[in-house]
């Protein structure tokens, strides 16, 4: 499924239409680097419609991540679920960028 | 495909990138037929991210080869959950990384911490291309 881009004055809100998983990342990584290139700084990605993440998909948001705060921006994950709220604390990627549930 | 209900799941499966979330989804189906008392939905994700990390290093790390196959087993009774998979490929040394800790800023890495920390017991062949994960029902979660 596709992801809902929505961009505003100081960032944009990605919203993935399906789980981030090896299988579906590579066009979540191009709608990311696309976001990126644009110039937005402040990106924040909408987990409302994810109930799964997987190693290859944590890796993705951490590469975003670091993308944005070479260029002095910032990624905040948004509506994510108990599971995944509790995958992130215990990947510790908690501590680096802000993550909040539904 | 065999499925005896509630306990068990044997595949072979074209190493394609759609195998991982076809078998998680099956892994799902068959835990869903059973009571519901079986397992709590904490853990259906603990087992579907364990099955879905084994199968990544399966199809994506270990099968090169065009028309390679990837076989997972899984077995669900006695209060606990085994998920085996192995792949056609020539493994990997698994001794001097299982147990490194990723960095927070390093984007991969992260298959084998998740093993180690949503499973109650991992468990490599000699040669690398097989593991075996085991994740109690009633466990901690995740461990």
């Amino acid at each position: 499924m596709k992801s809902t881009i929505t961009k505003s004055a100081d960032g944009a809100i990605l919203r993935p239409g399906a789980d981030v998983v090896a299988e579906s990342q590579s066009t979540l990584r191009s709608d990311m680097r696309d976001l990126v290139a644009s110039g937005v700084k402040n990106l924040t990605v909408d987990l409302a419609d994810v109930r799964m993440i997987d190693s290859s998909g944590l890796g993705l948001l951490i590469a975003a991540h670091n993308s944005l705060r070479k260029s002095g921006g910032q990624l905040s994950l948004i509506h994510a679920t108990h599971d995944l709220l509790e995958l992130f604390r215990t990947m510790r990627m908690d501590q680096h960028f802000s993550i909040s549930g539904e | 495909m065999t499925h005896t209900p509630g306990c068990y799941l044997r595949m072979r499966l074209p190493a394609t990138p759609g195998a991982p979330s076809l078998i998680a989804s099956a892994m799902q189906a068959a835990l869903r037929s059973q009571a519901a008392s079986f397992c709590d939905s904490h853990v259906a994700f603990a087992c579907e991210l364990l099955l879905r990390e084994a199968l990544n290093n399966a199809v994506f790390h270990g099968s090169h080869n065009e028309g390679a196959t990837v076989d997972c087993t899984i077995r669900a009774k006695r209060g606990r959950i085994l998920i085996l998979v192995q792949d056609e490929g020539s493994g990997f040394d698994w001794r001097p990384v299982l147990h490194r800790e990723t960095h927070p800023s390093e984007p991969g890495g992260r298959g084998l911490e998740i093993y180690r920390k949503y499973a109650n017991l991992v468990r490599f062949n000699e040669k690398g291309n097989a593991v075996a994960l085991l994740r109690h029902l009633n466990g901690i979660s995740p461990v």
